[in-house]
């Protein structure tokens, strides 16, 4: 065996999973000129591919439908429960309006409602969990429409990426619309709606994080005093009086203060002017002792 | 917060009822999992999926991988301390996966039985194994999958390439990494890389210094390090965590430099920037 010939097995292989034999939905999604090919949608579809090695609980799906003379492949899903459910890894500002088209597209094709679902969310730098998002069917028919007249025309019918990433920007005669979002008039409002809620839904969550935990556990205790550390970071604060509590080094009764140091967060009881510390918030979550919670004020409430 | 033997009285009682009742014991189970599982969320139930199958390690067995990583890392689970695990590193693990199964399912498509998945090599010093998995074993050569997003630093390519040298080491035969390229979510490319065994000396050069050091007691020894400590799972409770982070640690690896040359050019020639 031969460098020579493990070189014609990868070309072999980059063919393989640049191209796909039908239209596929995860890649109309991006564009419609780009419906059959498969490197643009590949990390999409890796992930729908890979996840039931590891998610035995639910049962997967293949659809392959037929749209008047088009055959049109939908990516894997899951069935959980009575749900129908599109996964996604990341949620991610510029990934979203892609997987709500192609979500509508699936909903619309099958003529049932479906969620679509992201293991995780990276928004504000930090990664955390995903949330789900039901989608309609009647929100895609308008969308379908759309994709028929694409293919049929060879014309951008939907359009959620930007040319610049585009593997074909140097042949096609649409580069020119740059990282113009091109989609039917309705279905863009009700994209923009379910972005605007989720933003804003995340905002009030971020607010609610500063919310003292209602029961007093060893996790909730380490999650609130790590979401007042993450938040500590956002807003450049270095010292955030969360609590009051009898210190487990020198006995005596003080502030219990989370404190930034570079990368790094340290608990620490302050008494006057001196103080103990405890250590990181893994370390001291099972040491301290809280007898009860001060309202933490924001840097905006001074003003 | 006492509330939880009533809750589960109450269950056993409504469970007996609906028994009684004609019901079967399956059927009903199958709900209570079910509403369990909605209860706690899909996102939670994939991480909990994915937290179980990600190592499993034990007394006397070494995972390359970990191990390449940095060695103090088997150490850790050795003395029973398990990582914290985040919503940030299920993700990145994944990311890391998931193209192989495609590629898998497309080799395997090509060549038919000559290519076998889950294949273990070891190598085995004083009751100690170190163990690895290649991507697939096609009979004369392993075939391993990587993935590269838009660029690489040059100490993750030495990792890849003493992982891959431990295989080609171990079972005596050439490694192919097939590195996976891809710039904006898009595949743009695959660069194979020839690793041949002699790559994978000073990583089982190393694994003999380790275990000669745990068996004297020295659990921490720090003897091969090629990831960042700012990304590794035990940050939090590593004892090193002062050192330099970025410190790359592995003996002979100066006899490594020329074809991690050879590594950087195949990829930056895919147009892959190498940093670092």
């Amino acid at each position: 065996m031969s460098l020579e010939e493990i070189t014609d097995l990868a070309n072999y292989l980059l063919n393989r999973l640049q191209s796909k034999d039908e239209h596929f939905v995860t890649s109309i999604a991006k564009c419609s000129l780009l419906s059959t090919r498969r490197d643009v949608s590949i990390m999409d579809e890796a992930y729908a591919e890979y996840l039931p090695r590891v998610l035995t609980v639910c049962g997967t799906e293949r659809h392959v439908v037929r749209l008047e003379d088009l055959t049109i492949e939908l990516p894997r899903l899951f069935k959980c429960g009575d749900s129908l459910i599109l996964p996604k890894l990341m949620m991610l500002k510029e990934n979203i309006r892609s997987h709500i088209v192609e979500a509508m597209l699936i909903a619309a094709l099958l003529n049932t409602e479906v969620q679509l679902h992201y293991l995780s969310k990276s928004i504000n730098g930090d990664i955390e969990e995903g949330v789900s998002i039901p989608i309609k069917p009647e929100w895609g028919k308008e969308l379908l429409n759309a994709v028929v007249n694409s293919l049929r025309n060879k014309e951008v019918g939907i359009k959620t990426i930007s040319c610049e990433v585009c593997p074909l920007r140097d042949v096609c005669p649409y580069s020119s619309l740059g990282s113009n979002v091109v989609l039917p008039g309705d279905v863009l409002k009700i994209i923009n709606d379910i972005e605007n809620a989720l933003f804003t839904q995340q905002a009030t969550g971020k607010e609610n994080e500063l919310e003292p935990p209602s029961q007093l556990t060893r996790e909730s205790l380490r999650n609130y005093l790590k979401n007042v550390a993450r938040w500590a970071r956002l807003q450049g604060r270095t010292w955030v009086s969360v609590a009051v509590g009898k210190c487990p080094i020198c006995g005596r009764e003080g502030t219990l203060v989370v404190r930034i140091v570079g990368n790094e967060d340290k608990v620490l009881y302050r008494h006057g002017s001196s103080t103990c510390t405890i250590g990181s918030i893994d370390d001291a979550i099972d040491k301290i002792n809280i007898s009860r919670f001060l309202r933490i004020v924001r840097s905006d409430e001074h003003k | 917060m006492s509330q939880g033997p009533e809750i589960l009285k109450n269950v056993i009682e409504e469970i007996t009822k609906l028994v009684r009742e004609g019901y079967s014991l399956t059927s009903i189970m199958k709900e209570v999992t079910e509403a369990i599982n909605k209860d706690v969320g899909l996102s939670k139930v994939i991480f909990n999926e994915i937290k179980d199958s990600m190592v499993k390690i034990s007394p006397g067995n070494v995972p390359v991988g970990l191990f390449t990583q940095c060695s103090l890392i088997p150490s850790y689970y050795l003395t029973g301390k398990n990582p914290s695990i985040d919503w940030g590193d299920i993700t990145m693990h994944l990311l890391g996966k998931m193209i192989h199964s495609l590629a898998v399912a497309e080799v395997k498509s090509r060549f038919g039985n000559r290519c076998i998945e889950g294949v273990e090599v070891m190598y085995t010093y004083n009751s100690w194994t170190m163990r690895g998995k290649p991507d697939l074993d096609c009979g004369k050569y392993y075939l391993e999958f990587k993935t590269i997003m838009g660029r690489v630093t040059k100490t993750r390519l030495l990792h890849d390439l003493i992982q891959a040298g431990f295989y080609s080491a171990a079972g005596n035969k050439n490694t192919y990494v097939l590195y996976m390229i891809l710039t904006d979510g898009i595949l743009r490319n695959i660069v194979p890389i020839e690793v041949i065994p002699e790559v994978g000396y000073p990583v089982i050069y190393a694994f003999k210094l380790w275990v000669k050091a745990v068996e004297g007691g020295d659990i921490g020894a720090l003897i091969a390090k090629t990831t960042s400590c700012k990304v590794c799972r035990f940050r939090d409770i590593c004892i090193m965590r002062t050192r330099n982070p970025h410190e790359v640690i592995l003996p002979g690896r100066e006899l490594l430099d020329d074809y991690l040359n050879y590594v950087k050019h195949e990829v930056s020639k895919a147009g892959v920037k190498v940093i670092g």
